[in-house]
C-alpha cells in the first residue's frame, strides 16, 4: 500500500515538473503557445448575487468561442487559449481586495476583469493598479470610480455612464410622467450613502434646483437599515411628487413597502440600481409596477459583437434558451468586458503587461453593449461612454417586464414601448 | 407619535430575533453564531409553503415551528453537545461553520433572489386620530412576537420541563443530581430556541426582503438585544427588543443605527450584565 502510495506522489511530482517546464518554455520561446490568463471577481453570493447572475454562462461561452471556434489567440505565431479564472467576492469589498490580490499573487494572470457595481470595480481596480496587472473596468458608474481610483490609472480602462447622463435620463423620465422642469414639481430623495448613493447624491443635489425641480432631502442614510419612518414622514410632509434614488434592492424594497403603507402618493418612481433585474423586482410583485430606472443594456439593443459576430437579440435568445430567463442587463456587460480582454490580448500579440495594457487603450471596437473607444478622462481614469434609456416596468402578460420608453439620451437605443401612467403608490 | 408607534412595533420582532438567542446563551452557556441563518431558514419555510400551498405565511407556523424544532433537538443531539465536551471554543466554530454552510445551502436551494412572504395586507393601515396610522402587517408581528415570548415564559415557569430548564441554568450539577438529564435539557432548549427562530423567521420574512445571505445583519441586532437585555432574561429580552426598537425609528434612517449600538457600548460600560440578568 505504501508503495503504491510512493508511486503515485512520485508520479504526480514528475508531472508537476513536466508541467512548470513546458509552461516556461511556452512563455519565454512562444512557440508552443499557452494559456492566457484573465482573473474575474464576481460576487455570486450576497446582496449582488443578482448582479452576478449569469457570469458563469457569460465565460463559458467567450471561452468556447476563443478556444474552440476560433482556436486560440495568435500569439508569434503560436496559439494560446484563454482561461478565465473566477472567485466570488461575497458582495464585499474586502474580499473583492483580496481575491483580486490572490488572483495577481497566486494564480498570476494577464488581465483581471472588475465588473458589477462600484462596490465590485473600486477594491478590485485599485487592487490591479497596485500590482500594475492591466485592468478592464465596467459597469459602474464612472464618478464614483474616478473618485475612488487610488493611483496613477496606468493599468485600467473602463466604460459605462456618467451619472451626469443618468441624471439627464431621469429628467427625462420625470418629463414623460408629466413632471417637467420649472414647473416646481416635488422630488424626494433616497439615497444610501455607499461609494454610489454619495456620488448620485452630489450630482442630484447639484442639478436639481437649477432645473427648476422641488428638492426633498432626509438625507442619507446606511445600507441594512430596517425602519424608514422619518424618511417617510418627511416625504409626507412635504407631499412629494417624484421619489428618486438609487439603493441595493432590499433597503429599496423596505422604504418602498413602508411609502405605500403610510400613504404616500408619488406620481412618479425612478430608482437605480435596485430595480434593473427581473430577480429583484419580482419579490415585489405587482408594487413593483410603474416604477422606472435606467437600462443600459437590453436584447433589442443594435449592436453586433466585433469579436463574436453574435448580435444583442441571438445572444439575449441563447441565454433564454440555455438558462430559461430573460439574459439580464449585468450579464451583458460581463460579455462586453471578455469580449475586450480578447481583443486586446489579440491586438497586443503578447503576454507582455505593459504591451496589453497599450493595447488595451487603444481599442475602437464595437461589443454587445456598443461602442468602446477609450477616449474620454475623468481624474486619472481614463474610460468609454456606453448607452442608456429610461425604463419603466409594465405589465405583460401577467410578469413585470422592463419596457425603454424614452432614448431621449442615446437616440440609436430603440423604444420598445411607451409610458403607462400608475404605480404602487397611486393605486391605493 | 408615529415614531413611537412603529418603534414599539419594530422592537416586537427585534425582541422576538433575540430571545432564542438569549436562551441558548442563558441555559445551554453557547454563543450560536448561526442563530441569524435560523431566523433566515425559518424565513425561507414559511415563504415557500406559503407559496406552495397558497396560503397566508401564518399559517405555515403549524408545519415550521414543529420541525424547525425537530432540527434543533437532533442537531444539539448528534452534534453540539458532542463538541460542547471540548469545551466552549469549538462549539462556538462548529456553530459558525453551519452558518456558512446552511447559507450556501439556502443559496443553492433558492438561488440568490430576493425573497419576501407577500401578503395581501402588508401595506394596509388602520387610520388612528390626526395624522397617525397603524401599519396592520407590522401590528400583526408584534402580536405574534408578544405571543410567542409569553407561551415560552408560561412554558418556563409552569411546566416540568421548564422548571428542569431552568434548574439546569441556574445550576448544572445540582439538577443532574435531582434526575435531570442535562443533555436531554439541552436538546429540548435547542429546539425551542429553532421553534422561536422559526416565527421570527416568518415576521422577517413578513417584514423585510431577505436573501440567504441575510442572517448576519439579523444575528447582530440578536445580539444587541441579548446584551441590553442580559443573557438568558426573557422579559429582559422584550424590553430590550423595545428598546432598540425604539432607538432605531427615533434615531432615523441616517442615525438609528449608530445611536442603537452606541446605546449597546454604554450597556456594556455600565452593567455588562444586561438590564434583567441574575
Amino acid at each position: 500500500m505504501k508503495k503504491i502510495l510512493a508511486l503515485i506522489l512520485a508520479l504526480v511530482m514528475c508531472f508537476g515538473l513536466v508541467a512548470c517546464g513546458s509552461s516556461g518554455d511556452g512563455g519565454d520561446a512562444g512557440s508552443e503557445g499557452g494559456t492566457i490568463k484573465v482573473g474575474y471577481v464576481n460576487p455570486y453570493t450576497g446582496p449582488l448575487a443578482g448582479n452576478g447572475e449569469g457570469c458563469d454562462w457569460v465565460i463559458a461561452e467567450i471561452e468556447k468561442y476563443v478556444n474552440e471556434t476560433m482556436g486560440g489567440i495568435d500569439m508569434n505565431g503560436a496559439k494560446y487559449t484563454v482561461d478565465v479564472i473566477t472567485y466570488d467576492s461575497k458582495s464585499d469589498s474586502n474580499t473583492c481586495g483580496e481575491m483580486a490580490a490572490k488572483l495577481c499573487d497566486e494564480d498570476e494572470v494577464d488581465m483581471i476583469i472588475a465588473i458589477q457595481t462600484p462596490e465590485t470595480v473600486i477594491p478590485v481596480m485599485n487592487t490591479a493598479e497596485a500590482y500594475g496587472v492591466p485592468c478592464i473596468a465596467i459597469q459602474a458608474p464612472v464618478n464614483p470610480v474616478a473618485g475612488n481610483l487610488a493611483g496613477s490609472g496606468e493599468w485600467t480602462v473602463h466604460a459605462f455612464w456618467t451619472i451626469e447622463k443618468v441624471y439627464e435620463q431621469y429628467k427625462a423620465l420625470w418629463a414623460a410622467a408629466g413632471y417637467l422642469p420649472n414647473t416646481g414639481a416635488k422630488v424626494g430623495l433616497a439615497f444610501a450613502n455607499d461609494a454610489d448613493g454619495s456620488a448620485w447624491y452630489s450630482i442630484f443635489t447639484a442639478n436639481l434646483e437649477k432645473d427648476g425641480y422641488v428638492m426633498v432631502d432626509p438625507g442619507q442614510y446606511p445600507s441594512g437599515t430596517t425602519d424608514f419612518t422619518n424618511i417617510v414622514n418627511t416625504y409626507k410632509d412635504n407631499d412629494i411628487d417624484i421619489l428618486a434614488g438609487t439603493n441595493i434592492p432590499p433597503d429599496f424594497l423596505n422604504l418602498y413597502t413602508q411609502v405605500i403603507a403610510a400613504g404616500v402618493e408619488v406620481g412618479c418612481v425612478t430608482m437605480g440600481k435596485c430595480c434593473l433585474l427581473e430577480g429583484d423586482i419580482g419579490v415585489l410583485e405587482d408594487k413593483g409596477l410603474g416604477i422606472m430606472t435606467e437600462v443600459w443594456w437590453a436584447p433589442t439593443n443594435p449592436y453586433t459583437s466585433a469579436l463574436t459576430g453574435v448580435s444583442c437579440e441571438e445572444l439575449g435568445a441563447k441565454y433564454l434558451a440555455d438558462n430559461g430567463r430573460n439574459m439580464p442587463q449585468p450579464a451583458g456587460y460581463a460579455y462586453a468586458a471578455l469580449e475586450l480582454a480578447v481583443q486586446a490580448f489579440q491586438a497586443a500579440g503578447t503576454t507582455d503587461k505593459a504591451a496589453v495594457r497599450d493595447a488595451m487603450k487603444a481599442l475602437d471596437t464595437t461589443t454587445i453593449v456598443g461602442p468602446i473607444k477609450y477616449d474620454q478622462t475623468m481624474g486619472n481614469l481614463t474610460y468609454s461612454n456606453t448607452v442608456i434609456g429610461g425604463g419603466q416596468w409594465q405589465m405583460i402578460d401577467g410578469a413585470l417586464t422592463l419596457k425603454i420608453i424614452d432614448n431621449s439620451v442615446y437616440p440609436e437605443v430603440p423604444v420598445t414601448g411607451e409610458y403607462v401612467a400608475g404605480n404602487a403608490t397611486s393605486a391605493q | 407619535m408615529q415614531y413611537l408607534i412603529n418603534g414599539i412595533l419594530l422592537g416586537g420582532i427585534y425582541a422576538l430575533l433575540g430571545v432564542g438567542m438569549t436562551m441558548m446563551f442563558g441555559i445551554v452557556k453557547l454563543t450560536n453564531l448561526a442563530h441569524g441563518e435560523f431566523i433566515i431558514m425559518g424565513a425561507f419555510a414559511s415563504t415557500m409553503l406559503a407559496q406552495w400551498l397558497g396560503v397566508d405565511p401564518i399559517v405555515t407556523l403549524i408545519i415550521t415551528v414543529p420541525l424547525m424544532f425537530l432540527i434543533g433537538v437532533l442537531l444539539q443531539t448528534v452534534l453540539i453537545n458532542r463538541v460542547m465536551l471540548q469545551g466552549s471554543e469549538p462549539a462556538l466554530l462548529v456553530t459558525f461553520g453551519l452558518s456558512i454552510i446552511i447559507q450556501d445551502a439556502l443559496l443553492l436551494l433558492f438561488t440568490a433572489d430576493a425573497q419576501r412572504a407577500n401578503v395581501a395586507y402588508n401595506t394596509a393601515t388602520i387610520p388612528l386620530f390626526g395624522n397617525l396610522y397603524l401599519p396592520v402587517l407590522d401590528l400583526i408581528v408584534f402580536a405574534i412576537s408578544l405571543l410567542t415570548i409569553l407561551v415560552l415564559t408560561i412554558f418556563l415557569r409552569k411546566t416540568y420541563m421548564g422548571r428542569a430548564i431552568r434548574a439546569t441554568s441556574d445550576d448544572t450539577t445540582a439538577a443532574t443530581l435531582m434526575g435531570v438529564s442535562v443533555k436531554k435539557t439541552y436538546a429540548i432548549a435547542m429546539g425551542i430556541a429553532m421553534a422561536t427562530a422559526a416565527v421570527a423567521g416568518l415576521g422577517v420574512g413578513m417584514r423585510w426582503t431577505f436573501y440567504p445571505s441575510s442572517g448576519g445583519s439579523y444575528l447582530l441586532i440578536a445580539f444587541g438585544v441579548v446584551v441590553i437585555g442580559g443573557m438568558g432574561s426573557i422579559p429582559g429580552t422584550l424590553v430590550a427588543g423595545l428598546v432598540f426598537g425604539l432607538a432605531q425609528v427615533i434615531g432615523g434612517a441616517q442615525y438609528g443605527t449608530l445611536i442603537s449600538y452606541i446605546l449597546l457600548i454604554i450597556m456594556l460600560a455600565v452593567r455588562p450584565q444586561g438590564l434583567f440578568s441574575k
